[in-house]
């Protein structure tokens, strides 16, 4: 852990205590009710029709990754791998809500159950405004490292 | 720090949510709807000639060769609503409050979030109940049905057709909030 972090090392700490958490949440409250998770995987429609089986891994997959990466975040261990697997992840959800928006889909985000904040009811361009913003964050935290109080050793940035 | 390291560890953290996911998803099953791209036969035998219900309770007097539960058409979801069967709207509460079929309870797929919807509670598990959304490529009817289901239901249909259809028919429609008084 660096002595003393740098600017930008205060800077992507509580970015990374906030991106971890909220990712952390959001895998727990799709994991609480996957029924409802996969409901929302299978309306975006991008598997093939007989492809339920893949359907429910992701279904399973994103939250589980969600809560990994998150804790990781969090911690600041493997901080740029998880910040690398959300960079990923919110491309991913990128592309998803465009193709949803593109073929005039009504598909509910389920993104954090209950509770979607700021961006609610269907999928729409405050989500790709929100992910988007996410991913901003998840490329500076690959970039800059996990900053003030991780577990990751990072080389001090002058 | 080298990016491959980065990109052996990015490697790891999938590997291991996807392996968790694997053994999670065979000990919490979950369903999928069964989508359907067009309308279910028409009923074998007409629906009653007014809306007005004259018969109860709800499941008495259906024909023997109607379907115990799954898709159903436009008439044969009107002529469940002509035995005082439930309907539930799948929608969400903005499109419920600007007209839903007469007397249906709001039964948007969020309620379920938190365990079982109030308007639930108000229904009888082995009584019909017509869910129903937009129509067309809507899911979310389907989707109210499988947790329906899960929560004991047994008589759960879905009317392919959605609100517009009964409304183009010139069904019974009414607005604002639902039987509770918008409470559901």
């Amino acid at each position: 852990m660096s002595k003393v972090p740098s600017t930008w090392g205060w800077l992507t700490m509580p970015l990374r205590l906030l991106m971890g958490g909220l990712f952390v949440f959001a895998g727990y409250v799709k994991l609480s009710n996957p029924q409802l998770f996969a409901f929302s995987v299978a309306a975006f429609d991008v598997f093939p029709k007989d492809a339920g089986h893949a359907v429910k891994l992701v279904a399973f997959a994103v939250p589980w990754t969600e809560i990994i990466a998150g804790t990781l975040l969090i911690l600041g261990l493997w901080t740029r791998a998880a910040a690398l697997v959300f960079s990923l992840l919110l491309l991913a959800f990128i592309i998803g809500i465009v193709s949803v928006l593109k073929r005039n889909l009504n598909v509910e985000c389920g993104c954090f159950g209950k509770f979607e904040v700021p961006c609610k009811g269907n999928l729409g361009t405050c989500h790709l405004v929100r992910n988007g913003v996410m991913l901003a964050v998840a490329l500076l935290i690959l970039v800059k490292g996990p900053g003030a109080f991780a577990i990751d050793r990072e080389p001090r940035a002058n | 720090m080298s990016l491959s390291i980065t990109l052996y560890r990015t490697s790891a953290i999938l590997i291991i949510a996807v392996c968790a996911a694997g053994v999670d998803s065979i000990f919490r099953p979950v369903r999928l709807p069964e989508r359907t791209a067009s309308t279910s036969p028409a009923p074998t035998q007409p629906p009653s000639a007014s809306g007005a219900a004259t018969e109860q309770p709800t499941k008495t007097a259906l024909a023997a060769s109607f379907p115990d539960k799954g898709d159903i058409t436009l008439a044969q979801a009107r002529e469940l609503f002509s035995k005082k069967a439930a309907f539930a709207d799948a929608r969400n509460r903005k499109d419920y409050d600007a007209g839903h079929v007469e007397g249906a309870w709001h039964m948007p797929l969020e309620d379920f979030s938190g365990g079982s919807p109030e308007a639930a509670q108000f229904l009888n598990k082995t009584d019909p109940i017509v869910v129903y959304c937009t129509g067309g490529d809507c899911h979310a009817s389907h989707d109210v049905v499988i947790m329906l289901e899960a929560m004991g239901f047994t008589r759960c249909y879905v009317m392919v057709d959605g609100y517009p259809a009964w409304q183009q028919a010139g069904y019974e429609t009414s607005t604002g909030p639902g039987p509770t008084g918008g409470g559901q």
